[in-house]
């Protein structure tokens, strides 16, 4: 009995102290995991010891703690969605028992995607943004049977594009949540803007859906970060970064009406340990013979094709110091000229051109907790026109100008971002843009030369605050901006008057400068319950600017003679809204929002009182855009994924809108009673669902869009009819190198007409074939 | 990431082609700059032959003329010819646009009462270049005032009164309805109708005529349209009464203010005319009687 206890005692003693030999040995690690390019720390990165079960994951701030054996030597191994691998060899200290480390991952730039810029001007994860926004892909882009850059926005609801014509279209005109007029949402390159401040809007035909790498949307205003027109919303196109490898791409088209064309694509870097060049570069040609737009019934001698021709040269080119320091220039030089559709005399008709240079230059660099981005940029379109008309009234009188208006638009947007918590983020900003004008209409069938000219400086100070809360589950954003704006140089003279302009000559030509300023405030709150299930509510404010054509020109338009009003003030939007993600079984997605807005200042045409002979027999009242009405909006989105199966995915999406305005100021202009008009040009309901099925080589998607009835003028007295349309496309790659592609537009031929009555293209049909290549290289 | 070996070779190639892309787009953009170019104006001259007058020259009061002109571009297109009349200061007699490799227009200028005038031609081509040309007319210290015809009472009615027609021949002094005038062309010279909210004298030529006056028969179908031109005048009733030649009307008469029609008719309004012939005249509105089934009273006296 004793030698069994002396035994069990002594087996015990050999027990703990064999485990006080095990735990006195062991070693600790402590660290924190953080984001390369950004210094945000990382939850939920997994930490593994090579050739062990150890490991574990990242907290709160990105630390983690791991107990490891006592060897001399730990090879760590960390892994984030998202991010690169890293492996890290750690040496264990002979005199103290815990390594402490700082540790950064480096993001993937092939999961890029996943991060959203257009929110903030920093790169931010989707479920951290309180608001609705969207991403479309290069891929996605390409799947789609579109020929322009705009027609992709169909997969966004609450967008409405108008590109009446096709590709013969002079313009498209991109609308949003509820909202007409183009100038009313912002759009981006690359993260500067290309809203002119001429007119407001811009030229989406420069925008060549091959050179995208994405589209980013943010729906509802963002005026507390961007400032000017981005009232309804901001759309960021961002362009094909260079590939690691060489790569390039020759494309030919060939469509309906005769049209055909070119891409040429090239692009590489020399990098050396995350340092060195890389470039871009792209060539475009499209030219097609058109079609006449009047239909039948009117169509006269005068009405000739629409026809086009239009090339682009775009590149890039740049230097990465290191994954957070890098400077960027790009160039793009696009020109075209469009038929309008009306020969007379001259061999080329009426057209429309829009040579037009863009250049950006930008700096990204980061420093601990510190990221400073620097955009400049500059745009210049020299808008050429050349009209011929004969007057039905007007005994078939003969008139034919060119106009000659040079757009210039250039700035600066600097913001600096200091992650000073690993939750807390603070983004100040400042922007400097000054836009120009400097336009004349020369008249070749009389003595006529119009000119025009005006110069609007703008400068903005903006803040934001971002907190997430509770492991990252609630993200709350506030901002501020404040922009000022100075109108000076607008003049409105005319050379040499006739008949055609004497009239004119009574009005002013001097336009005073003007200064106007506008306060912009945002918060947003997100909680995301889990990866799939979120919710969001947000108040935002909008405004967009005066165009200086509305406050420096003088001319005649359809409901009068227009006189330029220099005093006018930016229109302005307040907006809430609630939206969430829901997804059920893992893989039907539903993303529904819903928003009232409320606008005031907003801008119409106001009789004067005064009448005018302008150069006939007919007196035209004398009109002036005013700030004079109130505008409602209450609207309602929905878009649905559901993958189906492997590589085939449905989409479709619903919004519904009713913009009214509920207030116009009729002691401004008697007689006319606007209150309880539905805004003209924004339908009531639109519609989108498409199928995309991608497996290996083959890539196809057949698509239906539906736009519903819209009100044509602003009294609401003529509607246009609702119209759908199937688009498909279908392509198939051979050998990995060689595409052959088909896409076709209106597929069931059904042409509709515009507001004017003119026709659309009907079944558009275009085929493509594209060879691509790559340069094999061994890899480091 | 897969990086490319740095290797000289390598480094040089690529960078070679990277300048190579951007002086390309600089020369490019250069290129695309467009230089100031200066254009030889267009030819313009007076018509030489028979029947034209083509310099400086002395006319009686209301003595007429015909001028013509033949301009070309070179190269290129005309497309405008303004004329223009100086009486002491400038106003415009025709400003009007085309897009020909050749203008030829003739006018008939008819001799006013003042001591001078100018007639000043000048035509523009396609690119904007100019040319102009002139003639200056003086009036003959013998001039003589010459005689009038005179019409009383003429009563027209508007487009649809069923008891007085709308069209009136100046050298029939005969009025006639739609169907009678179509068939007489040649000599109807002004119609009356009334519009909206006017009460308008016009003629064939005019443009929103047709519109009032449809059917087979109707304006728009008519092969023969002539065009009467008119102008309002300060004249009272008697100073219209009391014209026994053309002196008054010749006073009234001024080349650059002839319009189409003569809009918002009051009666007591003396109204200046120059009918297709060239024959110049004033109307003493006695009375109108609104509406599109209205009426219309006047007298007219005409040069002879």
């Amino acid at each position: 009995m004793k030698r069994a206890i002396i035994h069990t005692v002594y087996l015990l003693f050999l027990g703990i102290a064999f485990s006080s030999i095990t735990l006195f040995s062991q070693q600790v690690i402590t660290g924190t995991i953080c984001d390369c390019s950004t210094g945000k720390p990382l939850q939920g990165a997994n930490i593994l010891v090579s050739g062990s079960l150890q490991g574990a994951v990242s907290g709160p701030g990105g630390s983690f703690n791991l107990t490891v054996e006592p060897d001399r030597k730990v090879r760590l191994r960390l892994s984030y969605i998202g991010y690169q691998n890293l492996q890290q060899t750690l040496t264990r200290d002979p005199v103290d028992d815990t390594i402490g480390i700082s540790l950064c991952l480096t993001p993937d730039v092939h999961q890029m995607e996943e991060l959203f810029v257009t929110a903030t001007r920093t790169p931010q994860k989707p479920d951290e943004i309180p608001a609705r926004i969207a991403s479309i892909p290069s891929k996605k882009v390409m799947e789609m049977p579109v020929n322009n850059t705009d027609e992709v926005l169909q997969l966004i609801p609450g967008i409405k594009f108008d590109r009446d014509f096709g590709i013969f279209s002079k313009n498209s005109s991109v609308t949003m949540r509820g909202l007409n007029g183009s100038y009313r949402a912002l759009i981006l390159l690359d993260g500067v803007p290309l809203n002119k401040t001429d007119g407001g809007g811009i030229n989406w035909n420069r925008l060549i859906p091959d050179n995208i790498e994405r589209i980013e949307v943010l729906k509802g205003p963002v005026s507390a970060v961007y400032g000017s027109n981005a009232m309804s919303g901001v759309i960021n196109i961002i362009t094909e970064q260079p590939p690691s490898l060489l790569e390039g791409e020759v494309k030919a088209y060939y469509g309906t009406y005769n049209t055909f064309g070119g891409l040429l694509k090239l692009g590489g870097s020399l990098f050396s340990q995350d340092r060195g060049f890389y470039y871009n570069l792209s060539l475009f040609y499209r030219q097609g013979k058109g079609y006449i737009t009047e239909p039948d019934a009117t169509r006269d001698n005068l009405d000739t094709n629409r026809y086009l021709k239009e090339g682009s040269v775009s590149g890039k080119i740049g230097y990465q110091f290191n994954t957070r320091n890098r400077l960027e220039l790009e160039y793009n030089y696009y020109n075209d000229i469009r038929g309008d559709g009306t020969k007379i005399y001259e061999p080329l008709g009426s057209y429309n051109r829009y040579p037009t240079h863009f250049v950006r230059l930008s700096t990204q660099n980061g420093w601990g907790k510190y990221s400073l981005l620097i955009n400049g940029f500059y745009q210049n379109e020299n808008y050429l026109r050349q009209n011929e008309t004969r007057s039905q009234k007007r005994s078939g009188k003969y008139t034919l100008y060119e106009t000659d208006s040079k757009r210039v638009d250039y700035g600066l947007w600097v913001n600096l971002t200091n992650q000073f918590r690993p939750n807390q983020a603070i983004t100040v900003g400042v922007d400097l843009k000054q836009g120009s004008v400097d336009a004349s209409d020369t008249y070749y069938t009389s003595s006529d030369i119009l000119t025009n000219k005006g110069k609007m400086s703008f400068f903005a100070l903006f803040s934001e605050y971002e907190l997430t809360l509770f492991k990252q589950k609630m993200s709350i954003i506030a901002g501020l901006r404040w922009d000022i704006a100075w109108f000076t140089d607008g003049s409105f003279t005319i050379g040499y008057p006739s008949t055609l302009s004497e009239f004119m000559t009574s009005y002013p030509s001097d336009f005073s400068d003007e200064t106007w300023n506008a306060i912009s405030p945002k918060l947003g709150l997100r909680y995301n319950f889990n990866q799939r299930q979120s919710i969001y509510l947000s108040y935002a404010h909008g405004f967009r600017p005066p165009i200086l054509d509305d406050m420096c020109k003088n001319g005649n338009i359809s409901k009068g003679f227009k006189m330029a009003n220099p005093k006018l003030k930016p229109e302005a939007l307040d907006n809430i809204e609630v939206g969430a993600t829901v997804t059920f079984f893992k893989r039907l997605s539903l993303e529904p929002s819903g928003y009232l807005s409320f606008g005031r200042d907003f801008q119409y045409f106001v009789a004067t009182g005064d009448s005018v002979f302008t150069g006939g027999d007919n007196l035209k009242p004398v009109m002036r855009r005013e700030n004079i009405s109130r505008v409602r909006i209450l609207g309602a989105e929905l878009t649905a994924t559901l993958p189906i199966i492997r590589n085939l995915t449905l989409i479709a999406n619903y919004s519904f809108n009713d913009s009214r305005i509920i207030k116009f100021d009729t002691t401004a202009n008697p007689g006319k009673e606007l209150t309880g008009k539905f805004l003209m040009e924004v339908p009531g309901n639109q519609a989108f669902a498409g199928v995309i099925y991608s497996p290996n080589r083959l890539s196809t998607s057949i698509t239906f869009r539906y736009v519903g009835q819209q009100w044509i003028n602003d009294e609401n007295t003529a509607q246009n009819s609702a119209y759908f349309t199937i688009d498909m496309k279908a392509s198939y790659t051979f050998f990995n190198k060689l595409t052959a592609g088909i896409t076709v537009q209106d597929l069931l031929n059904r042409q509709w007409t515009d507001s004017k009555g003119q026709l659309s293209p009907g079944r558009f049909i275009m085929l493509n074939l594209s060879y691509r290549f790559t340069k094999k290289t061994n890899q480091r | 990431m897969n990086y490319l070996p740095m290797t000289p070779e390598v480094h040089t190639r690529y960078v070679f082609l990277n300048i190579s892309v951007w002086v390309s787009l600089f020369l490019f953009s250069l290129a695309s700059c467009q230089k100031e170019v200066s254009y030889v104006p267009p030819n313009l001259t007076f018509r030489t032959d028979s029947g034209f007058v083509s310099h400086d020259t002395t006319l009686a009061i209301g003595e007429r003329i015909m001028v013509g002109i033949e301009a070309q571009g070179e190269g290129v297109n005309i497309t405008y010819l303004h004329i223009g009349w100086n009486n002491g200061e400038d106003q415009t007699v025709l400003d009007s646009g085309m897009n020909q490799p050749v203008l030829r227009y003739e006018i008939e200028i008819t001799k006013t009462a003042n001591e001078i005038e100018t007639w000043n031609f000048l035509v523009m081509d396609r690119n904007h270049s100019f040319r102009n040309r002139s003639i200056t007319l003086r009036k003959s210290a013998s001039s003589q005032y010459g005689p009038i015809l005179s019409y009383a009472n003429i009563l027209l009615g508007a487009q649809t009164n069923e008891d007085a027609g709308s069209f009136f021949s100046l050298g029939a002094g005969h009025r006639y309805f739609q169907e009678e005038a179509y068939q007489k062309q040649d000599s109807i010279d002004l119609i009356y109708y009334f519009d909206e909210y006017e009460a308008t004298l016009s003629s064939p030529s005019e443009a929103d005529a047709p519109a009032l006056f449809g059917g087979p028969t109707g304006l728009a179908n008519w092969t023969i349209k002539n065009e009467t031109r008119y102008d309002t005048t300060a004249f009272a009733p008697t100073d219209f009464d009391l014209s026994g030649n053309d002196s008054l009307i010749l006073a009234a008469y001024e080349p650059v203010n002839l319009k189409r029609k003569a809009k918002f008719i009051l009666p007591g309004m003396v109204i200046s005319f120059r009918d297709p012939k060239g024959n110049l005249g004033l109307i003493l509105v006695k009375e109108v009687i609104s509406g599109p089934g209205g009426q219309i009273l006047m007298d007219i006296k005409i040069q002879q």
